[in-house]
């Protein structure tokens, strides 16, 4: 039970944090909340099922488990990329002719471009959601065990060939065979809770490369120069606005892993996809302290785990209905935090800007 | 660079507001007014809902009809604001004499609002909400409502044997809840106990409601919500939903859903309105194959529905001296009497102005849906 909650938590508070780095990071240097910032999750996600879909990774014969790894390796390095391209563009268009225009012009701006890729994608991809891809191996009908353990099936679902726990003998192959099917389609029995896994590992990966990003290199010293004080920085010979570009990359390209990790866990794509995880990753950068980095990762994971362990609590405490407020309880949750701690639990006291 | 994106936003704006030019001034043909989604979540009900009107509007014109009739389209976005507001151009700025739409609930209780303020008929092809034609004459509907629908779906899981059941809730959603509630009455009136069990569209993770069902452990799941929610719910329970039937309603009829389930191991059942494969249905038979030709899809219930709902509009029509008068209008369309629709028999002339149709059970199987049974409720 505990586990459960717990891992169900983290697995989503995780994809939270994948977003809500994005969030902070364009915070930290523009004092930009980037509300199109869920869209670059969208389309990184759009991206990532087409090249599952479609690029046949796991046609090429290799040893087992590494078809799916190398499937999804690409897919997400496509959606990254193409998440991340898509962000510098808007940045360029959109947001960069109005930086000096003051915070609510860029505030307005950033929901106006959310509402346009929303619609975008809707007219392009059409409304509704559709199943997510998953990688499966190619497998020769001289290859299969004697015995099933698995589901396979011809890869257009036209039929399955092999029920689960069929016996698979030499008349069974032979008979295979004889009906024109040489290879057969086995996807790998992964579950949610394994995915969930995959997605926590990923982020412990991430964080110390975005962390060594920003304080360790010439272009984390100069966002950081930036974001202290952006007319100074200019004076000592930043390219504003190649940093700003770089930001805007580096927060999409996260956003665009979170968008494969989130839609192959659950299993689902649609052009809506990055509304409300958008919003809560906007929400988890807040609890953490917006335009902190490590902020944002304990904001995520926390905000993950109180929204399945307080309705659970609860409920165990004798309020039968306590999950149907699941989302209630969530932002009372932030609301609590930020009385208690207004500038986020990692934030910085905000110094007045004469 | 700058200057080039703002020339982009200019013309963008710029063929936004020449697509939504029209004019109705001098038109002397019946002007059917639709309200239909055809952008936001709902779009592909929209989508489906107008090409089944598109196919029946080129069917009347190939038989020939003595009334002038045009239809004219507008987008609600899946709001009920924008419903309202785009049926309100309808009637003021296009002239419309009658309005068709809309699919959600939420967003045809808006349009009819309107049409009652106005005095204009209104017929939603596909809104099942119990609610929405009392109190308003001028509202009339073709399919079933949701009372009807859950004591179907309650009937059909009594009749398996099945007692105890997993209710999946969405209660934010008109729809859910209202077909949930009619469930739990007439199931828990006929020997039946029902427990409770909330998700909320549009958060992937199921997985509060799916322990929840699990830690019950019913005879039978039922999901009252749309197939978005339904699909990726039973693929997420996998094992832990151990092979137990589950049961929906309307909302889970899409082609996307068969995709969404995956592999999931579970008999799943689902009551709708109508099925294009059931047997001894030559014109279902046939609307279907017509309906591949032109779309290249499988047609669903709100194709089937909106096929239904021009015949029926008319039919009225004929029926009247002057088909543009409102008040004519609107008195016919409550007097259509057994209108051989795709759907089934529809007869209007009911307080409730709402047909009493059987509905469809549909099984899915192997990936695709099959025709399972017909019950009249």
């Amino acid at each position: 039970m505990l586990a459960d909650v717990l891992l169900d938590g983290l697995g989503l508070g995780a994809i939270y944090a994948f977003i809500a780095l994005g969030y902070t990071m364009v915070y930290g240097i523009i004092k930009l909340i980037n509300f199109a910032h869920g869209e670059f999750f969208m389309v990184g996600a759009f991206v990532g099922y087409f090249a599952l879909r479609d690029l046949g990774v796991d046609e090429v014969d290799l040893p087992q488990p590494l078809p799916i790894l190398l499937a999804f390796l690409v897919a997400i390095t496509l959606a990254a990329t193409a998440a991340a391209l898509l962000a510098v563009l808007t940045e360029r268009l959109a947001y960069r002719p109005v930086r000096r225009a003051g915070r609510i012009a860029a505030l307005l701006t950033a929901v106006g471009v959310s509402f346009f890729l929303q619609n975008l994608a809707v007219q392009v991809w059409g409304a509704g959601a559709r199943a997510y891809p998953e990688p499966g191996i190619w497998l020769y009908v001289d290859d299969l065990p004697a015995k099933a353990d698995a589901d396979y099936k011809i890869r257009e679902r036209v039929e399955a060939v092999v029920l689960k726990g069929d016996a698979i003998d030499t008349a069974r192959k032979a008979a295979l065979r004889a009906e024109g099917i040489e290879r057969v389609y086995r996807t790998p029995d992964l579950t949610k809770e394994g995915k969930q896994g995959f997605v926590l590992l990923a982020l412990l990966l991430w964080t110390p490369v975005l962390w060594w990003l920003v304080k360790r290199t010439r272009m984390g010293r100069a966002m950081r120069a930036v974001s202290e004080d952006a007319d100074a920085a200019r004076l000592m010979g930043i390219n504003i606005n190649l940093i700003v570009a770089a930001t805007f990359f580096l927060g999409a390209f996260v956003a665009g892993v979170g968008g494969v990790a989130y839609c192959a866990t659950y299993g689902s794509v649609k052009p809506l996809t990055g509304w409300i995880p958008g919003l809560k990753a906007f929400i988890a950068a807040v609890i953490g302290g917006i335009g902190s980095i490590p902020g944002a990762i304990v904001g995520g994971l926390l905000l993950g785990v109180a929204e399945f362990a307080i309705p659970a609590l609860l409920e165990q405490l004798g309020w039968a209905d306590a999950k149907a407020f699941q989302d209630a309880l969530a932002y009372v949750f932030l609301i609590i935090v930020l009385l208690v701690k207004p500038t986020g639990l990692l934030g910085k006291p905000q110094r007045e800007k004469v | 660079m700058a200057r080039l994106g703002r020339v982009l936003l200019l013309l963008t704006t710029c063929l936004g507001l020449l697509g939504t030019a029209g004019c109705g001034d001098d038109y002397d043909g019946l002007v059917i007014g639709v309200v239909l989604p055809m952008t936001g979540p709902q779009a592909t009900y929209g989508e489906e809902s107008w090409n089944g009107l598109q196919l029946a509007e080129a069917d009347l014109r190939q038989a020939g009809t003595n009334i002038k009739f045009k239809l004219v389209l507008k987008d609600e976005k899946s709001t009920p604001q924008e419903a309202q507001t785009q049926a309100k151009t309808l009637m003021e700025l296009e002239g419309a004499h009658v309005l068709l739409g809309s699919v959600a609930s939420s967003n045809t209780k808006t349009i009819a609002g309107a049409a009652k303020e106005n005095g204009t008929p209104c017929i939603t092809p596909a809104s099942t909400n119990d609610n929405l034609t009392t109190g308003n004459p001028w509202l009339s509907r073709i399919c079933y409502k949701d009372s009807v629908q859950g004591g179907v779906l309650a009937t059909f899981a009594l009749s398996n044997g099945w007692k105890r059941a997993a209710v999946c809730v969405d209660n934010e959603s008109d729809y859910s809840r209202g077909f949930a509630d009619n469930f739990k009455g007439a199931f828990e009136a006929a020997g039946g106990t029902t427990h409770f069990e909330y998700f909320k569209a549009g958060n992937a993770d199921y997985s509060n409601v799916i322990q929840g069902v699990a830690d019950a452990n019913p005879d039978v799941i039922f999901i009252s919500g749309y197939y978005e929610d339904g699909g990726p719910m039973i693929k997420q329970a996998k094992a832990r939903w151990e092979g137990k039937p589950v049961i929906g309603g309307d909302g889970l009829d899409s082609a996307e859903f068969l995709t969404l389930i995956g592999d999931a191991q579970n008999p799943i059942y689902f009551s709708t309105h109508f099925a294009p494969d059931a047997p001894d249905e030559p014109a279902v038979k046939a609307f279907a194959e017509r309906y591949r030709e032109r779309f290249g899809k499988e047609p669903g219930a709100m194709a089937a529905l909106g096929y239904d709902v021009l015949f029926v509009l008319m039919d009225a029509a004929k029926r009247c001296a002057n088909p543009k008068s409102a008040a004519e209008l609107n008195t016919a369309i409550g007097a259509t009497k057994n209108v051989k629709g795709i759907t089934g028999l529809i007869s209007l002339d009911n307080p409730d102005r709402t047909p009493n149709k059987p509905l469809v059970i549909v099984k899915v199987e192997g990936g695709a849906k099959k025709f399972h049974s017909t019950i009249k409720p």
